[in-house]
């Protein structure tokens, strides 16, 4: 199925619904675990999916094919992301920066917490969680999805200059944690 | 360690069956959001543009009819209302004596006035000797001015002493080498005294005795007058 497909859905209104349901069929799993590594718990990242996609559907007569497809859907996924973070952030009375729940959720695995992985996987994330919110969502992208730096740009809507920066700190950062531990 | 040369994947996982229950459940939200937008009453084409300016015109004009609407039945109540308030008031106001409050006023402006007064401090004891201090004061030093024709007191007053002289004169002439205690008191000194004490009956009689003469000459009071000029007393 070709995103192509979807847009000229788009284009009429009588058939927003059937391309809301290819997006659905297509997107599903790609925005539900780009949301999880942001959100890192399970119910967090279920309640953002379908947030995201409440939100795609509404909007669906505001993407005017000016960007791809699945970068308007990630920027809204990444938005809605850490908009709940920020909130979850403010509800528990932690700065901004403050990843230590995101840390416990990792640490102390519940029954419902959703991990299998090994050791270096598990490094990662919490070498993951030492960056911010910013850093961490270009990592994601890029070293996990194999975006471009364009690509990433059009989500985070920042230039690709900085985007380079960013993904190279991001990257010396998690090396030396992963050095060090 | 080199990352982006070995790739890690992310450890996450969902439950069984979580993806294909997924997509059902998005779809009930999203149908659940689709019906709350059409729960909304549809309005006419333009309503919300002129709604803004509607209402502003109805809250200006509703203060110029003079009857902002009120529930039902809201004056029956408020008259109740209002006279139970005020009972519970009187109820809550301390009783006070029957004619009270009549010149309550004055006897505040008249306390609230006393208070004003400056109140200059005085050395302690000041009052106890203050009556003896002005005694002394102006029964010491100060003369007062003699006035003839003023006071009918002061004009016998005058007539006594000038009586009194002639009586001392006489004597003295009579008796030339006095041997009474007050010889040495001069006579401006006994004049004075005498002016300021009350003169008595037994005074003069006692003054008199043997000297009754005095009483039946008949003085004027040209002569008493020219008699003090002469001697020196101011009138």
């Amino acid at each position: 199925m070709k995103d192509d497909e979807i847009i000229a859905l788009l284009g009429n209104e009588a058939t927003h619904e059937q391309a809301f349901r290819m997006i659905l069929k297509a997107y599903k799993e790609k925005i539900y675990y780009h949301v999880r590594k942001i959100v890192v718990d399970h119910d967090d990242a279920d309640d953002v999916t379908q947030e995201t996609f409440i939100k795609i559907w509404r909007n669906l007569d505001k993407f005017r094919g000016d960007s791809k497809l699945y970068t308007w859907l990630y920027r809204i996924a990444t938005n809605e992301a850490l908009t709940f973070l920020q909130k979850k952030r403010k509800d528990n009375s932690v700065s901004i920066d403050d990843n230590e729940m995101l840390v416990a959720s990792l640490e102390s695995p519940r029954s419902d917490t959703y991990l299998d992985g090994d050791e270096i996987q598990m490094k990662l994330q919490k070498a993951l969680l030492e960056l911010t919110d910013k850093q961490r969502v270009v990592f994601n992208l890029k070293y996990f999805e194999n975006l471009k730096y364009e690509e990433i740009a059009e989500i985070t809507e920042t230039s690709v200059g900085g985007l380079k920066a960013t993904y190279h700190f991001a990257v010396k950062k998690i090396e030396e944690y992963l050095t060090n531990h | 360690m080199n990352l982006e040369n070995s790739k890690i994947k992310a450890p996450f996982t969902v439950p069984e069956g979580y993806f294909p229950g997924l997509e059902e459940r998005l779809l009930s939200g999203v149908k659940i959001s689709v019906l709350s937008e059409l729960r909304r009453p549809a309005v006419p084409e333009g309503y919300f543009d002129t709604l803004e300016e509607q209402l502003l015109s109805t809250t200006r004009l509703a203060p110029l009819n003079g009857t902002p609407g009120t529930p039902e039945g809201y004056f029956d109540a408020l008259e109740e209302q209002i006279l139970s308030r005020v009972k519970i008031d009187g109820l809550k106001r301390p009783a006070v004596e029957k004619g009270y409050f009549e010149g309550l006023e004055d006897r505040i402006m008249a306390e609230a006035r006393l208070q004003d007064l400056p109140q200059a401090s005085v050395p302690a004891g000041y009052f106890d000797t203050l009556e003896k201090d002005i005694l002394a004061t102006t029964t010491g030093a100060r003369k007062e001015k003699f006035t003839l024709f003023r006071n009918i007191k002061v004009m016998r007053s005058a007539a006594a002493v000038a009586v009194i002289g002639l009586v001392a004169y006489g004597l003295s002439w009579n008796n030339p080498a006095p041997k009474d205690e007050l010889a040495g008191i001069s006579s401006d000194a006994m004049i004075a005294y005498l002016r300021e004490q009350p003169l008595m009956e037994e005074d003069l009689n006692f003054v008199l005795e043997g000297n009754e003469v005095f009483l039946t000459s008949e003085v004027s009071d040209k002569e008493i007058t020219s008699y003090l000029l002469e001697n020196g007393i101011n009138i």
